[in-house]
């Protein structure tokens, strides 16, 4: 699989790096909504990581654009901040955009617990 | 002109002493009984006046009475009003450590876990002896402090109104085999006594997996000197309730701080834990509409329970 980690924090891109080196999975990472944009039109991923709070394009916003190109990929909205951002994410649900939100602390084994269920798991129709 | 005698004269003398005297009685007599009389009014005067005073008197002694009812009750309102004014000055203390920490820990988090994952990495793949030991120790340490920027977070943000079908006994099962090694590497043995077919609820399951380690966490280092080492995870349904108890065979907690443990940055850990984790905990199960007690067992160690609705037709409503 092709994962796209989108966090403007180096070390929480690192986190994502450092806990699937071992598996099968390319990482790469984008330090921004915009870069995640610019990105996704060079090339397709199969999962994104994508942070709720960051300068620019924030998560919601960023997860809409990416939904325009690729409306099959699962998303995993990481965040500390789940009620903060709660009403926003509830706009987005109902807007029909889907993603699913992974609760920080997140640390390697859920990511790679995460990674691997969507890899097991049903795939998004 | 008649001749007057002496005899006559002196009857009519005496007649006419008779009179006066007469009279004067009559005087006398009224005054004797205008006397009376006046008496008898002063003694009215007197019984109205010595009544006046006594229900004067009364009416003081009711006031006092009255006044000093009221004293103690301002004395007390105003004792109140400290005690409040205490709890929201200690509240406010509370809340602005609460950000501190959870901003603290929210820059912290990010660092940490890519530093943690990075040291997970080069763990697996080094085969060396010495340095896999050092490693596992600062594994270890990562560990910890994650377990501490998870309380923090979890303690500085508004509660989670996540709803979800949650396993109970997925949770246990969980929380218990992240922590298996550890607690075996003590000494320690858990015993799961978990009800078979145990409905489902409606909450969150990463947040009763955060409670569930609390509480295994604290039942382990309860544990630390003592002669019998057993925690009892037990989970059933009592009438409309999910009852989740986790036992261990320590030392108890005194009563003197029963009610402390469950106030924030209160710990009896000398050197580690942040004091959060029974209050977080408590929160977490409140939110979900919930209690968590402490169970009284003199004597034989520490049973914390967490009591939860049942999902069906009572699932507790979101705040918002």
């Amino acid at each position: 699989m092709r994962i796209l980690v989108v966090d403007d924090d180096h070390f929480a891109r690192l986190a994502f790096v450092y806990a699937l080196k071992d598996t099968p999975h390319e990482v790469e990472t984008a330090a921004s909504g915009e870069e995640a944009v610019h990105r996704v039109g060079q090339h397709p991923y199969d999962l994104f990581f994508l942070d709720l709070k960051m300068p620019g394009m924030d998560g919601v916003e960023t997860l809409r654009a990416l939904r325009k190109c690729c409306p099959d990929a699962p998303v995993y909205i990481v965040t500390a901040y789940r009620d903060e951002f709660m009403k926003r994410l509830k706009e987005a649900s109902a807007e029909g955009l889907r993603f699913e939100v992974a609760e920080k602390p997140l640390d390697g084994a859920r990511i790679v617990a995460i990674v691997e269920g969507v890899l097991n798991g049903p795939t998004q129709a | 002109m008649d001749r007057v005698t002496y005899e006559e004269l002196q009857r009519q003398l005496d007649e006419a002493r008779e009179v006066i005297r007469a009279l004067r009685q009559g005087e006398v007599d009224a005054i004797i009984s205008e006397r009376d009389l006046a008496l008898v009014r002063l003694r009215a005067t007197e019984e109205a006046l010595r009544r006046l005073t006594q229900e004067l008197e009364a009416r003081v002694r009711d006031r006092t009475a009255q006044l000093q009812l009221a004293n103690e009750r301002l004395e007390v309102a105003m004792a109140e009003l400290r005690a409040t004014q205490v709890r929201v000055l200690e509240s406010e203390r509370v809340t602005a450590l609460a950000a501190l920490a959870g901003a603290v820990a929210h820059e912290v988090h990010s660092p940490l876990m890519g530093v943690w994952n990075a040291v997970g990495y080069v763990r697996k793949h080094e085969t060396r002896p010495e340095l896999a030991q050092a490693l596992k120790d600062a594994d270890e340490g990562l560990r910890m402090v994650s377990d501490i920027t998870r309380d923090l977070l979890t303690f500085a943000h508004t509660p989670s109104h996540f709803r979800a079908e949650a396993d109970v006994s997925r949770v246990i099962d969980r929380a218990v085999n992240f922590l298996q090694s550890d607690l075996e590497s003590r000494g320690i043995t858990v015993v799961r006594e978990v009800q078979s077919q145990l409905p489902l609820l409606l909450g969150d399951e990463v947040r009763l997996q955060q409670v569930l380690s609390n509480l295994l966490v604290n039942a382990r280092d309860a544990l630390d000197e003592s002669p019998e080492k057993k925690i009892v995870v037990r989970a059933g349904v009592v009438g409309e309730v999910m009852r989740i108890e986790v036992a261990d065979t320590g030392p108890g907690v005194p009563q003197q701080m029963h009610d402390r443990i469950f106030e924030p940055f209160f710990t009896t850990k000398a050197g580690h834990g942040t004091g959060l984790g029974l209050p977080v905990s408590r929160g977490i199960v409140e939110d979900l509409g919930g209690r968590l007690t402490l169970e009284e067992t003199p004597g034989r160690g520490a049973t914390f329970r967490v009591q939860l609705p049942l999902a069906a037709g009572q699932a507790p409503r979101s705040g918002k």
